[in-house]
C-alpha cells in the first residue's frame, strides 16, 4: 500500500491546523478590537477554504460563491434571533419563521446545509457552464441574490437587514469549524472525486475523453463549497450581530478572491495562508489608517488606504507571483523524511523488479499473458475505477494517472518489469531503454541521466544513441517524402528528408552545392 | 400609447449608452479574450476628470472627459494586462477585477465617497414637446452621438489599415501576428477606442444623472456585461443589439411592472442573462471566432 498521499495529507493538515491555532490562541490575551479581527480572520479562513473547494479544484472562477454565504448568513441569523425579537422587529414575517429558533451553533450548521441545498438546486442549470460564461453567470447569480435580499421585506427585512443576532461568545467553535473545514477540503481533494476534478481543471477535453463525468465532480465540489461558505456566512452574521445585504456582496467577494489569489489559487495551503496573510495586512493597514505609533513616529494614512493597499498587493501578486505566495504548493514538508524512508524501502532490488510492486499480479501482466489478453478489457482505469490497489507501489503514481490503453511494454534489460503507470505503459518504441522513460525508478533525473545511461550502453544495443539515430534515419528514408518537405525540385531527393535537415552543413554540401548560405533567406 | 412611445424613447436613449459600453468590452474581448471589469472605472475617471475642470468652458470639459479614460485605458493595458497577456482567461478576468478595485479605491481615497453633483451640459437641459411626448434634448444628443460613433467605428474597422489589423486579430490573433500585425499596437488601439467610448458614455450618463461617485463604474460595467453577453461576447453587432435589447427591457420593466415587483427589475434582467447564458453560452449572436476550439 502506498502511504505517501496519506502522510502528505497529514502534513498539510498539521501545518495548517497549527497556523489556525496560533490565530485562535492569540484570541484570549488580545484586546477587544483585535479579538474581532481574529474572529473575522478565522471566518475568512473558512470562507476562503470553501471558495477554494470549488474554484481551486475546478478552475472555474465563480464570482457567485459569496451568495451562498448570504444564504447561510440569513438562514443562520434568522434561526438564531429569539422569536420575541423577530416579532417586534419584523411583524410582517411569516409565523413559522418567527417561531423557528435554535441555538447559535446549530443555526450555523443549518445555515450551511441551506446553502448546500441552494447550491444543489442552482447547480442543475449552472454546472454545465465553464470559462467566461460560468464567471459571468455566477456574477449574475450574486446580483440576483443581492437584489432579492435587499428587497424581500417580509423575510430579510430589506435594506435595513436583520438585527439582534446573538453574538459569538468565544472563538472555540470558530476554531473547530476552521479546522473541520480544512479537513473536509483536504479529504475532498484527496478523494477520487477531487482528483478527477483536478484532472478536468488541468485539461478539460482530455478528462472528458477519458470518461470523467466533469459535471458530476463539479457539482459535488460546488455543493461542498456552498456548505462551507454557508457556515462561514452564518458565523459572520453572529460575529457582527446584525446583517445587511451589503455585508456579503461585491466587497466580500473581492476580499475572498484576493485571499485565494494571493495565497495561491490551486492549493489548500494557499487558501489558508492567503486568508491569514491578507487578514494580517488588512489589520496593519487599518491601524495605519486609524493612526498608530511606530518607532516613535505617528503614522496616519488617509481613509481608503486599506483597500488601495489590498488592491495593490493583489495586482502585484498577479503580475509577479501568478501562483501566489505559496507557489500553489501544499505544505508537504513535514512528510519529506517519511517520503525518503518509503522511497528507500521501495527501491527496486534485483530479485524484486517491480520495486515493492508485484509485477506478476499486475493487470498489465495479466493482459500481456496470451491466455487472458482476450478476456480482459483493454482499457484500465486506475484513479477513477476500482483498480487503485494496482498501482499503489508505483513511485510515479499521481492523480493525473488516468485510464489509458495498455500496450505490452517491452521487458526491460536489467530493469523493472512492466509497470502499470501512465507513462510506462504508453506505446513504447522498442529501441528505447526502459530507464529513458520519465518517472521510472531508475531514471533519477529525467533527461540528463537517461542520456548518460544510454551512452553507456554497448554500441550495438538498441537503446544506444547511435542506434536511435540510425533508426530515425531509416524510418525517414523509408517513408514517402511529403510534398511540402521536398524543398528543391531540381535537386535529388534527400534520402533522410526533413526540412530542418536540409540546413545542416553536410546536406548543404551534398545537395545544395553552388547556393550560398544566405541565399535561402533572401528568397 | 403615449406612455408606450415615451418608454420607447427612454429605451433608445438607455440602449445607446449601453451599446457604447458594450462595444468597448466586446472589442477587447474579441482580441485578447479579456472581459475587462475595469472598464466601468474608465467611465468613473472620465466623470471625475470633468468634476476637476467643471468651471471651465464646455469644450474643455468634453475634451477632459474623453481624454482621461483614454489615458487610463492605455495605462492599464501597459501596466496590468500586457505582462500577463499569455495567461488564461480566468487570470485575466481576476486581474481586471483587481484593477477595477484599485481604481475604485484610489478614487475613494482622493475624492471621498460622497457623490458630487455636476451639470455637464446645461444647454441640453430643455425638452422638446411633440405629439404628447416630452423628449429632452439630451436624448437627441445621446442618440446622435451614438450613431456618429457607431458609423465612425465601422468605417474605421472597414476602411483603415489599423481597423483591418484589428479585425484580423479578433479572428485569429496568432495567425494575425504571424502575418505581421503588431500585437501591442492593435491591443493598445482597442483599449484606446474602448476608453473613448467609455468617455462618451460617461459624459452622456453624467449629463443625465448629474452625479459622480467612486462606485459609479460598477453600475455601468454591469449593464455593459449584460449587453455584451446577451449579444454575444466578441461580436460588435451583437454588443449593439444587446445594448438596445437591454435598454428596451429595463425601460419597459421600469414602466410596466407592478410596483411591488419593480424593485426586482434588476433581478429579472440578471435572470434573463442567466437564462441566455445557460441556453447559449456564447451569447445570442455568436461570432465564428468565439467558438471554443479544443
Amino acid at each position: 500500500m502506498n502511504r505517501r498521499p496519506v502522510i502528505r495529507g497529514l502534513s498539510v493538515f498539521v501545518v495548517l491546523s497549527v497556523l489556525i491555532s496560533v490565530a485562535a490562541l492569540w484570541y484570549g490575551p488580545a484586546s477587544l478590537t483585535l479579538q474581532t479581527t481574529l474572529a473575522q480572520a478565522l471566518i475568512y479562513v473558512v470562507a476562503t477554504v470553501g471558495f477554494y473547494v470549488f474554484v481551486g479544484n475546478s478552475g472555474v472562477f465563480s464570482f457567485g460563491q459569496v451568495s451562498f454565504m448570504t444564504v447561510g448568513a440569513y438562514v443562520g441569523g434568522l434561526l438564531a434571533i429569539t422569536p420575541a425579537n423577530k416579532a417586534t422587529a419584523q411583524p410582517g414575517m411569516p409565523a413559522f419563521l418567527i417561531s423557528a429558533h435554535t441555538s447559535p451553533y446549530l443555526a450555523c450548521l443549518i445555515g450551511g446545509l441551506a446553502a448546500g441545498v441552494a447550491a444543489l438546486i442552482l447547480s442543475v442549470p449552472l454546472i454545465r457552464l465553464s470559462g467566461i460564461a460560468a464567471s459571468l453567470t455566477s456574477f449574475a447569480v450574486l446580483q440576483v441574490v443581492y437584489v432579492v435580499t435587499a428587497n424581500w421585506g417580509a423575510v430579510t427585512n430589506g435594506e435595513s437587514g436583520l438585527a439582534g443576532i446573538p453574538l459569538l461568545g468565544n472563538v472555540t467553535e470558530l476554531w473547530i469549524t476552521a479546522i473541520a473545514a480544512i479537513a473536509i477540503a483536504l479529504l475532498f481533494q484527496q478523494s477520487r472525486w477531487g482528483r478527477r476534478l483536478v484532472a478536468s481543471r488541468e485539461d478539460d477535453a482530455a478528462a472528458r475523453a477519458l470518461g470523467i463525468g466533469v459535471h458530476r465532480e463539479r457539482r459535488i465540489a460546488f455543493v461542498l463549497s456552498a456548505f462551507i461558505m454557508g457556515i462561514a456566512g452564518a458565523f459572520e452574521a453572529e460575529l457582527l450581530g446584525a446583517l445587511v445585504p451589503e455585508t456579503l456582496y461585491i466587497t466580500a467577494t473581492t476580499q475572498i478572491l484576493i485571499m485565494l489569489v494571493v495565497g495561491g489559487t490551486t492549493s489548500l495551503s494557499g487558501a489558508v495562508t492567503g486568508s491569514l496573510f491578507i487578514s494580517l495586512v488588512t489589520e496593519l493597514l487599518r491601524r495605519v489608517q486609524a493612526g498608530t505609533d511606530f518607532l516613535g513616529l505617528n503614522i496616519k494614512g488617509p481613509v481608503g488606504i486599506q483597500q488601495v493597499g489590498l488592491a495593490v498587493i493583489m495586482l502585484l501578486t498577479l503580475l509577479l507571483l501568478p501562483k501566489g505566495i505559496t507557489a500553489s504548493r501544499e505544505f508537504t514538508f513535514l512528510a519529506a523524511p517519511f517520503d525518503r524512508l518509503i522511497r528507500r524501502r521501495s527501491r527496486p532490488q534485483p530479485d524484486d523488479p517491480g520495486g515493492g510492486y508485484d509485477v506478476s499480479e499486475s493487470p498489465v501482466a495479466k493482459l500481456n499473458s496470451p491466455l487472458q489478453s482476450i478476456s480482459q478489457p483493454s482499457i484500465l482505469c486506475r484513479s477513477c475505477h476500482d483498480h487503485r490497489a494496482d498501482h499503489r507501489g508505483c513511485p510515479d503514481w499521481n492523480p493525473r494517472h488516468l485510464p489509458v490503453e495498455q500496450d505490452s511494454a517491452p521487458s526491460a534489460p536489467g530493469g523493472a518489469g512492466p509497470c502499470p503507470c501512465f507513462r510506462h505503459s504508453r506505446r513504447l518504441r522498442a529501441h528505447r531503454a526502459p530507464w529513458h522513460r520519465r518517472g521510472h525508478p531508475q531514471a533519477q533525473s529525467d533527461r540528463v541521466l537517461a542520456g548518460q545511461q544510454r551512452r553507456s550502453l554497448p554500441r550495438g544495443h538498441a537503446g544506444h544513441p547511435g542506434a536511435l539515430r540510425r533508426c530515425a534515419a531509416r524510418r525517414r528514408a523509408g517513408s514517402d517524402q511529403a510534398p511540402g518537405q521536398r524543398l528543391y525540385r531540381d535537386r535529388p531527393r534527400c534520402p533522410t528528408a526533413s526540412p530542418q535537415r536540409h540546413l545542416g552543413d553536410t546536406h548543404r554540401r551534398r545537395y545544395q552545392r553552388g547556393r550560398p548560405r544566405h541565399a535561402a533567406r533572401r528568397r | 400609447v403615449t406612455t408606450f412611445f415615451q418608454q420607447l424613447v427612454n429605451a433608445v436613449t438607455l440602449g445607446s449608452i449601453y451599446a457604447l459600453l458594450g462595444i468597448g468590452i466586446s472589442l477587447i474581448f474579441g482580441i485578447m479574450r479579456l472581459v475587462n471589469f475595469a472598464q466601468g472605472e474608465l467611465v468613473m475617471v472620465g466623470a471625475y476628470g470633468a468634476t476637476i475642470v467643471q468651471h471651465r468652458s464646455w469644450l474643455i470639459i468634453l475634451l477632459v472627459t474623453l481624454a482621461t479614460p483614454i489615458v487610463f485605458a492605455l495605462a492599464m493595458e501597459r501596466i496590468a494586462f500586457r505582462p500577463i497577456r499569455q495567461a488564461n482567461d480566468a487570470t485575466l478576468l481576476v486581474t481586471s477585477f483587481a484593477v477595477s478595485y484599485l481604481l475604485q479605491n484610489v478614487a475613494l481615497l482622493i475624492f471621498s465617497g460622497t457623490p458630487r453633483s455636476i451639470n455637464l451640459a446645461p444647454a441640453l437641459d430643455e425638452s422638446v414637446r411633440a405629439a404628447g411626448l416630452v423628449i429632452p434634448k439630451l436624448d437627441f444628443a445621446t442618440v446622435a452621438a451614438t450613431a456618429v460613433l457607431l458609423v465612425a467605428l465601422s468605417l474605421f474597422l472597414a476602411r483603415t489599415r489599423l481597423g483591418l489589423h484589428m479585425r484580423a486579430a479578433a479572428e485569429d490573433f496568432t495567425t494575425a501576428r504571424l502575418l505581421g500585425v503588431r500585437a501591442n499596437r492593435v491591443i493598445a488601439a482597442a483599449f484606446a477606442i474602448s476608453g473613448l467610448l467609455c468617455g462618451v458614455a460617461g459624459y452622456l450618463q453624467v449629463s443625465q444623472t448629474g452625479q459622480v461617485f467612486p462606485t459609479m463604474g460598477l453600475d455601468s460595467i454591469l449593464v455593459a456585461f449584460i449587453a455584451t453577453t446577451l449579444g454575444g461576447l466578441g461580436s460588435l453587432p451583437g454588443a449593439v443589439a444587446g445594448g438596445y435589447l437591454l435598454g428596451v427591457i429595463s425601460a419597459f420593466m421600469g414602466g410596466y411592472l407592478p410596483s411591488n415587483l419593480s424593485v426586482y427589475s434588476d433581478a429579472f434582467a440578471y435572470l434573463f442573462v442567466i437564462i441566455v447564458l445557460i441556453t447559449r453560452p456564447a451569447g445570442l449572436i455568436t461570432p465564428r471566432t468565439a467558438r471554443s476550439r479544443v
